[in-house]
């Protein structure tokens, strides 16, 4: 069984007092936990759900339904990059490919030096400038193959 | 509120409240497709299939989420909802296997109707199936997700009525399946709820595998579990007389339980079918039984019988009847024993325990009964829940509990002194030392006093009441009751100041009070503590006492009593016993009988000589087992019915087999008074014959005829129990009747007092005795032996389900304790008291407090009654076997 941080159990009851509800900290201490241990785990999904006290298949069931909540450990760079409808009438399956064979993974994948995982996703909000992808924390739109070799290479 | 008009398909239809279209149509007879519904949980929305078209709205609605207003005009056929509904049907079928032909619920599953009656069989997309292995991480239940049509009813029900959330959606979109957090089911009760509410085949119950189809069924019952005294209506089918299965009510509305039901209802129901079943009267020559027939073993108990009374005089005969009888065949054996015998050696198994409860509520309300009904406990701001495990011992009513918790906000107090399931549930957990319940309850009245959060209006009317109980209260300060019991003195003044202050609150007990020494004075101080509060007499309030078996309350309502008659009369009433006797045409005997306990050790004692013992197994039932054989053989003759060769069955020098409740008609009344019907689904088996028909051959046999037939026995009650007064199978049709019954409102009484409550100052001196601290140097720990979920005796053994689950007795251990002893989980532990030893696995649970070893009742092979003596509680005569000394050593 895996503890939280101290610092981390300290955010989680700093943010449940926002609230009237402490279901409402659940997506907050998940993600807290995953900067702190940098995957979900069932482990650490199961000290979430105990931080917050909610069940443990409540807390699971939110960790697995957002791609942003990573369960398995992933590389220093995350790519995620949609290949909903409208991204992909716009391109999104060639830009796919083109990482796919640019990294030399599939989508899901970490690189085995461990710099980067290929990660498919839902609409991200931003359909009007497909194809779209955010990487860590960075957004990037109307993506050509050019451009993503240019984004890659600096990366 | 004013009626809303509205129209459906045409038909105009007044509604008197606000509600979805879904229900609205209902009342019309009209159907609304939907999955993701259901009436008893929160709205999702998320199937699209009941989808309707309202007039005047550009896109059709979801039936299930619109609720109707006045003058809405609503389509639930139209063209256009039908492309609609084809539309969704066309994506579910995308994913879904299609392998009806082996999917047990082909024939009452919603999407095979839907797609037949919308004949959405094609889809213009091209998409893999989902292939996702069956999940058998249950042992009850197997997961099928791919043909889950995502509709969360299983999540929602787990979670918001069972209150367990041990199911997930976990990913999402066509990636999602239900899940329990990693697959591991462990928290799991197997109350089958989320079987019994997922729409299509998705779940499915493992012991119903490929056994039947809907039409295979051949006779279905309306019937009530025999287990529990929850008392839960459900349905029993079964084909050429064998169960299939148990399914619960659909409309979630019926009796006590309104189509939940835990896993002995559900799931326990195959020991009808058991091949072990006694199917021919057995009368024991020279040591072995030989197999008689009817009509020479019944002249031979009465023939023994009268020998035996007319040498030894009617004294020297007892009978008791179990907790699995119904209520005319505890009448029957009671008239029986006080006619054809002439004794009023008569008792039944709600001696354990539960008869402490009623003598102490009649003493203080004047009626011996629970005072409110089970689903009222939902609405409770409060609960004290003290001495019942409700989620193991009565998963029903453990369900209106967390209702009221999980849907209003109630607080709960868990009170117990050991493992309790319901704590997660709780606000508050107090953990008293096991004997110092009373102490515990009394200081609650004491600081309920203390800070004036009584009742003063109730007190202006009831001086000299409360008064004595004030002082009665008094010596139990915070400070002392936190010695004695070993709580936190501030924890006990914030349960009272919780309880107190919340209105209203109520009180849930059971046999962590009624089983122990003074469960009598503990039961009584609880009612003072609803009395004082004003919670009597109030919906959602006052107390409710948890029976242990199905036929409990009902054996002592209609005088399975040694001191009672039917209705509680008392036996040394000149007046009542000459009211009975001129119904029963017979000079009723005036000295009070024995009680179970007693009886036994008057056989030991050989001043009993013969007993009548009908579907109670003492030999393992009753504490001390070993002097309880041994006392029972010294008996000249007994008598046993029972359904298996039972271990009391085992030492009977006559043995009558007994029929099933799913092969008998009667009633039970569960614990919140409800008398209800039992029906047959199925003929006898073997040559098994009711227990009523069975006491009346004998009776006619020594000279007293008596009408058997249940519905017949139950006008005699409604004559001679004046509590059971205007209720016959006729008034119990359609979900049964709460005692008293009144014919002018044609209704019996949910809510007992009503009109006020005056409490009974002359009866309330029974004190709550000294809880001397019962663990000591020799045995350190206390053995707290209480019912597992999964069991409740002879018949639980015999069934499939449970064992599936739980098959063997384990003795529940705190880690620290465990530790200390060097003992790891899954190790042999020897437990052992003055009278024997217990040799069982070890189970580590945290649950468990300190000082506990819990061991589960119920099961063949490890006896709790091994470790346990018979000693009889003085007022109420209940053996006081609940939690007993006993030191514990890895084996
Ligand atoms: S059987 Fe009951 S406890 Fe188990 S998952 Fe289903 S609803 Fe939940
Ligand atoms: S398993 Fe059944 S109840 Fe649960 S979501 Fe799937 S279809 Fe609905
Ligand atoms: S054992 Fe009790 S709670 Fe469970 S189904 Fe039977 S009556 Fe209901
Ligand atoms: S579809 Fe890609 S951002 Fe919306
Ligand atoms: S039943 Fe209305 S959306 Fe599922």
């Amino acid at each position: 069984m895996i503890k939280l941080s101290d610092k981390t159990i300290a955010a989680i009851e700093e943010n449940a007092t926002r609230y009237p509800d402490r279901n409402s900290v659940l997506m907050f201490g998940l993600w807290k936990a995953q900067e702190e241990l940098g995957h979900l785990s069932p482990e650490a999904i199961e000290a979430v759900a105990e931080a917050v006290r909610v069940p443990r298949a409540k807390a699971q069931g939110v960790a697995t339904y957002h791609s942003l909540y990573w369960k398995k450990p992933v590389g220093e760079n995350v790519i995620m990059l949609c290949t909903n409808v409208a991204c992909t009438l716009m391109g999104a399956e060639t830009i796919l490919e083109h990482i796919e064979n640019r990294l030399g993974i599939k989508e899901g994948h970490t690189t085995p030096d461990g710099k980067f995982t290929l990660q498919e996703v839902e609409c991200i909000g931003s359909c009007g400038y497909g194809p779209a992808m955010v990487i860590n924390e960075t957004f990037y739109f109307d993506l050509t193959i050019n451009k993503i070799d240019d984004i890659l290479a600096k990366l | 509120m004013k009626t809303i008009n509205v129209v459906i398909n045409g038909i105009p239809v007044q509604l008197e409240r606000p509600m979805n279209i879904v229900e609205a149509a209902k009342r019309v007879g009209i159907h609304v497709p939907h999955f993701c519904y259901h009436k008893e949980l929160t709205i999702y929305a998320g199937c699209r299939i009941c989808m309707v078209e309202v007039k005047g709205k550009p896109r059709p609605v979801a039936g299930c989420s619109t609720i109707m207003s006045d003058g809405m005009e609503v389509f639930t056929e139209s063209e256009k909802v039908i492309a609609a509904r084809k539309g969704v049907l066309e994506l579910q079928l995308l994913h879904h296997p299609l392998d009806c032909p082996v999917c047990d619920k082909g024939g009452e599953c919603a999407l095979q109707d839907y797609a037949f009656k919308y004949g959405a069989a094609q889809t213009r997309f091209i998409e893999n199936k989902r292939l996702i292995p069956v999940n058998y991480n249950n042992p009850l239940l197997e997961r099928n997700m791919e043909r889950c049509v995502s509709c969360k009813r299983c999540v929602r029900i787990c979670a918001e009525i069972q209150g367990d959330w041990v199911l997930s959606d976990m990913n999402r979109g066509s990636r999602v399946t239900m899940e329990s957090f990693c697959g591991d089911e462990s928290e799991c009760v197997h109350c089958g709820h989320c079987l019994s509410n997922c729409p299509v085949g998705a779940i499915q119950s493992r012991l119903y595998k490929h056994v039947g189809r809907p039409w295979y069924v051949d006779t279905e019952a309306e019937t009530i579990c025999p287990y529990c005294a929850d008392g839960c209506t459900m349905t029993l089918q079964t084909r050429e007389d064998k169960v299939l299965r148990v399914v619960s009510d659909e409309t979630y509305s019926k009796g006590a339980n309104r189509g939940s039901l835990c896993v002995r209802g559900r799931f326990g129901y195959d020991f009808p079918n058991s091949n072990e079943r006694l199917t021919t009267p057995l009368v024991k020559k020279d040591g072995y039984f030989v197999e008689s027939n009817w009509d020479e073993a019944v002249a031979h108990v009465a023939k023994r019988l009268s020998e035996i009374k007319s040498a030894a005089g009617p004294d020297a005969i007892g009978a008791v009847i179990g907790g699995r009888n119904t209520n005319e065949e505890a009448y029957l054996l009671q008239k029986f024993m006080r006619t054809a015998v002439g004794t009023n050696n008569i008792d039944n198994m709600a001696r354990m325990g539960h008869i402490n409860a009623l003598n102490a509520l009649e003493a203080a309300f004047g009626v011996a009964g629970s005072t409110n009904q089970i689903k009222d406990i939902a609405q409770a701001k409060a609960v004290l829940l003290i001495g019942n495990d409700a989620a193991t011992e009565n998963p029903i009513t453990g369900l209106a509990i967390k209702k009221a918790v999980l849907k209003g906000g109630a607080k709960l107090i868990v009170a117990d002194a050991g493992r309790n399931m319901m704590t997660k549930h709780s606000s508050q957990r107090l953990t008293y030392r096991a004997g110092s319940e009373g102490e515990l309850v009394m200081g609650l009245i004491n600081a309920v006093f203390a800070t004036n959060m009584h009742d003063a209006d109730l007190e202006a009317k009831n001086t000299s009441v409360f008064d004595k109980v004030r002082a009665k209260a008094g010596k139990y300060t915070p400070a002392y009751v936190s010695e004695k019991t070993g709580i936190p003195a501030e924890d006990i003044k914030r349960a009272a100041t919780v309880f107190a202050n919340a209105k209203p609150a109520t009180i849930v007990f059971g046999k962590g009070i009624t089983a122990t020494a003074d469960g009598f004075g503990k039961s009584l101080a609880l009612a003072d503590l609803a009395f004082i509060t004003g919670n009597v007499g109030k919906p959602g309030g006052g107390i409710n006492p948890m029976a242990s078996k199905a036929g409990e309350q009902g054996a002592c309502d209609v005088g399975a009593l040694p001191d009672r008659l039917p209705g509680y009369r008392k036996v040394s009433s000149a007046e009542d016993r000459k009211r009975l006797g001129g119904l029963w045409k017979s000079e009723l005997p005036e000295n009070p009988g024995m009680t179970v306990g007693e009886m036994v050790e008057a056989a030991g004692a050989g001043k009993l000589q013969a007993m009548y013992v009908v579907g109670a197994n003492l030999a393992y039932e009753l504490p001390d087992t070993k002097n309880t054989v041994e006392y029972l053989k010294k008996l000249k003759f007994l008598v046993v019915h029972d359904i298996f060769m039972s271990e009391t069955a085992q030492l009977a020098d006559v043995v009558f087999p007994a029929a099933t409740f799913a092969e008998k008609s009667g009633t039970f009344t569960n614990s919140e008074r409800r008398v209800q019907r039992i029906a047959p689904a199925m003929k006898l088996q073997g040559g098994a014959r009711p227990d009523g028909e069975i006491i009346a051959a004998v009776s006619a046999k020594m000279g007293r005829p008596m009408d058997w037939e249940p519905a017949v026995v139950m006008e005699k009650i409604s004559v001679s129990t004046p509590i059971y007064a205007g209720i016959t199978y006729d008034t119990l049709a359609g979900g049964g009747v709460q005692w008293p019954y009144y014919e002018e409102m044609k209704s019996g009484t949910a809510v007992l007092h009503a009109e006020g409550v005056t409490g009974r100052a002359d009866n309330t001196d029974a004190g709550v005795g000294e809880g001397a601290a019962l663990a000591g140097k020799v045995f350190p720990f206390v053995a707290d032996i209480t019912v597992s979920l999964y069991h409740s005796g002879t018949t639980t053994r015999r069934t499939r389900g449970p064992n599936m689950v739980v098959g063997k007795a384990l003795a529940g251990m705190n880690p620290s304790d465990a530790s200390g002893l060097g003992i790891a989980d899954g190790d042999t532990v020897v437990v052992r008291s003055s009278t024997g030893e217990l040799r069982l696995p070890a189970s580590i649970d945290k649950a468990v407090p300190s000082g506990v070893v819990h061991i589960p009742a119920h099961f063949a092979d490890v006896c709790a009654g091994t470790i346990t003596g018979l000693v009889l509680d003085p007022a109420g005569k209940t053996p006081v076997a609940r939690y007993w000394p006993v030191a514990v050593t890895k084996a």
